[in-house]
């Protein structure tokens, strides 16, 4: 059984006024979160206080990312709108894009001038100037062969070098994508899953290859872009090789399907975050687990520091928690 | 897409129940009485409560046990399956290929494959038996209680919340709405997500009826009216029923239910993860239901489990959506903490026979009634996970080892739930009857 972490090991930030659904580190001091409520605050984090909110979108808001080397804060919401604000100033926030249905993640490239965003039933990812607030391409998630299958994307991850976008979704597909010419690199395959129709009352099946047997939820590249870890709905964090898109480790969770994973500098370390409130610190090369904490509380989405010391959480409590992990 | 009922199920399966039904019952609004509350302190023979809460889905037609839970891969169609059984995260259990995600969560519920009727001449009325743990029939004999209404009557009622709910009427054949304790204890009725529902209108905004507006009264007490004199043949009851209308209006103001099933504060992600149709966004609001306390939640599964007709294009069709919304369920409850103290079980009238062309039916073969054998799934509550109970021939058309009948499933539940089976309650005439009037034992081996 893990444990339950103390109020010390878990600091909670409270504010929100409804479930907390997603963070975001803009360094290692503040921290933007967003939630039900409407609302995306900024904490100063070593104060615990809220510095600035803005009462941004119509519904439920759902992805928030920070700008690298910025002071941009994106933010999705179920208003299918994606806004862009600075976080050190007082002006309202800005609609820059229009998704089809809820915005379910937004991601910043590393040198921050490109935000891709992605969302319910849309199967495209965006991609948005962020210094023009303008549209620059969209990629096309979608697969013609399956007409069933499910088009919600939930995970988007740049790697370090920014050059390759990895995606995750519903249809359980984990894709890398070169965003810059538009194409598909690869899908990262590890298991088979069944189709099933039905010809002359006889079962019709067929096998399709995909990263989960159901929905993957997060992505996460190591800080050295050469590995690639996923996980979802059926609770297994899996680690790819980017360049040959071998499944290099295989990590069966027990607890709630996995919401959010990152890898903690130098990249040895992966912390896992599953929706029952377990986060789980996993040794790379062995899969073995180092440590394991449980938070009082559902969680949603999480983030880790710039500096990889600390966890914040994002909980349907109405709070953020602060986990701060073992070295 | 669901199934089209008129080509599949037989006519006493169309056959819905004749009469609307009571639509906010008085069940809900008071539970117990102080009078109740009284007796209830004082009763020696309740056994202690595992269980506070209970899902009941109920799968109406008569689901094909030997292509879901009781699979038979020795045994080739027509009396097995033509559907393939996978391994599940239970060592030595297996279930039907189409529910992948129960079978990831099979260590979160238990499968009964020795409870039945054990006679066919229930048939689709075995739904009476089942939901009453009584073997009532469509007529000649008492009018037993759900469980429903039974808890509503002996348990304490949360503030603010119906204490029995139920996402649309009973529709196999039988008059279960028409019970010996009266409307007052039928369910409050709404169903999740659906604009064309009056109840679900006055409660979830943009609420056709503001709160100002329900305080007028006038347009739900026109709605209470209609559906009151649906019950033509409840109408000496009805008579009762003035006392309890302070209470539907207080229940349909209330804060508590309408932030619990307003639908705008439904996460997109979770909607997606129950499967985005109605039966998943009927599993949701039973989790949110249970999460905010109500005692009792029956879930009617989409109709169409009745397989005279294709029955493996209907497993395809019926499936998956089950399995991800009951995956999902078990999933979020245990994930809360609730599964210990929840009980969830899944059933039907009956099982299925072999595959067979029925001379009433013009599509490819299906499957006919068969109440001998069939399968019960159950959860949560001080019940057992990760087992199977029972055993049955190599057909899957009798039971050959645990036999237990629906007295027992009956018992065992309000065993489970705290409530002295045995206790009499009183009829609307003022007569005493048993909850369960017959004796059988308790299903031992299931129990945690």
């Amino acid at each position: 059984m893990t444990r339950l972490l103390n109020a010390g090991e878990a600091v909670a930030l409270e504010s929100h006024t409804d479930r907390v659904t997603a963070v975001a580190w803009l360094d290692n001091n503040r921290l933007a979160t967003c939630g039900f409520d409407k609302t995306i605050k900024l904490w100063n984090v070593a104060e615990a206080k809220v510095e600035r909110s803005h009462a941004a979108h119509q519904d439920h808001v759902l992805s928030v990312a920070a700008q690298p080397q910025g002071s941009l804060v994106a933010s999705g919401g179920k208003d299918r709108i994606v806004k862009l604000w600075d976080s050190a100033s007082d002006d309202p926030p800005k609609d820059v894009a229009n998704h089809s249905k809820a915005v379910y993640c937004v991601a910043f490239s590393p040198d921050g001038k490109v935000l891709a965003t992605c969302g319910e039933d849309d199967g495209k990812i965006l991609l948005w100037d962020v210094a023009a607030g303008k549209a620059l391409k969209s990629l096309n998630a979608e697969d013609p062969d399956d007409k069933n299958q499910r088009r919600s994307l939930h995970g988007l991850a740049f790697s370090p070098d920014g050059k390759q976008l990895a995606s995750c979704g519903a249809d359980r597909t984990v894709r890398l994508w070169d965003h810059e010419k538009n194409e598909e690199i690869r899908r990262l395959e590890a298991v088979e899953y069944q189709l099933f129709t039905e010809k002359d009352n006889k079962v019709d099946r067929s096998a399709k290859k995909a990263a989960s047997e159901f929905a993957v939820y997060a992505v996460a590249f190591s800080p050295d872009g050469t590995l690639l870890a996923s996980g979802g709905l059926d609770k297994i964090v899996r680690i790819w090789d980017v360049a040959t898109g071998e499944l290099k480790q295989t990590i069966q969770r027990q607890s709630g399907f996995v919401n959010h994973l990152a890898f903690t500098p130098p990249g040895d370390r992966l912390v896992s975050c599953g929706h029952a409130g377990n986060i789980q610190l996993w040794n790379v090369a062995s899969g073995a687990e180092k440590w394991s904490g449980k938070l009082p509380a559902l969680v949603q989405a999480a983030a880790l520091a710039p500096d990889g010391s600390r966890l914040a959480i994002a909980c349907a409590d109405s709070k953020a928690y602060l986990v701060t992990l073992p070295r | 897409m669901g199934i089209d009922v008129s080509h599949h199920g037989c006519s006493q399966y169309r056959r819905f129940a004749r009469r609307d039904f009571l639509r906010v019952g008085g069940a809900g609004l008071f539970g117990l009485s102080m009078t109740d509350m009284l007796r209830a302190a004082q009763r020696p023979n309740a056994p202690p409560a595992k269980a506070k809460q209970m899902i009941l889905i109920w799968l109406n037609g008569g689901p094909p046990h030997q292509d879901m839970f009781d699979m038979k891969p020795q045994t080739s169609p027509p009396f097995g399956s033509e559907l393939k059984p996978i391994k599940t995260n239970v060592p030595g259990i297996e279930f039907c290929e189409l529910m992948p995600q129960l079978a990831k969560v099979a260590d979160k519920f238990s499968i009964l494959r020795s409870v039945s009727i054990g006679t066919e001449k229930w048939e689709h009325s075995g739904g009476l038996y089942w939901l009453t743990g009584n073997p009532r029939a469509n007529t000649g004999t008492v009018k037993n209680p759900s469980y429903g209404s039974v808890i509503a009557k002996v348990q304490t009622p949360v503030k603010g919340l119906p204490t029995y709910v139920s996402f649309g009427p009973y529709k196999d054949s039988g008059d279960l709405q028409q019970h010996y304790l009266g409307p007052a204890y039928d369910p409050l009725m709404f169903s999740p997500g659906d604009a064309r529902d009056e109840i679900g209108q006055m409660l979830t905004p943009p609420a056709q009826l503001s709160l100002a507006e329900l305080d007028q009264r006038g347009a739900l007490l026109k709605s209470l009216d209609k559906q009151l004199r649906t019950l033509d043949a409840a109408e000496p009851l009805i008579a009762g029923l003035d006392k309890f209308q302070q209470g539907a209006f207080d229940l349909l103001r209330s804060p508590a239910l309408r932030e619990v099933i307003d639908p705008r504060r439904l996460d997109p992600r979770d909607v997606e993860r129950y499967g985005k149709n109605n039966d998943g966004n009927m599993m949701l609001a039973a989790r949110r239901l249970v999460e905010a306390g109500v005692p009792f939640v029956f879930v009617p599964f989409s109709p169409g489990w009745d397989f005279h007709g294709s029955a493996t294009k209907s497993c395809i069709q019926k499936l998956p959506p089950l399995d991800a919304a009951l995956a999902s369920l078990l999933q979020d409850l245990d994930d809360r903490g609730l599964l210990e103290t929840t009980i969830v079980t899944v059933l039907g009238e009956m099982g299925r026979g072999p595959i067979w062309k029925d001379p009433g039916y013009s599509g490819p073969p299906g499957r006919n009634h068969w109440a001998t054998t069939q399968f019960v799934l159950v959860a949560g509550g001080g019940f057992k996970q990760g087992m199977v109970l029972g055993k049955t021939d190599d057909r899957a058309q009798y039971v050959t080892h645990d036999w237990y009948s629906p007295v027992s499933y009956g018992r065992t539940l309000y065993h489970l739930l705290g409530i002295d089976a045995d206790r009499e309650l009183y009829t609307t005439e003022g007569r005493p009857v048993k909850i369960i009037m017959d004796d059988a034992p308790l299903i031992k081996e299931i129990l945690a």
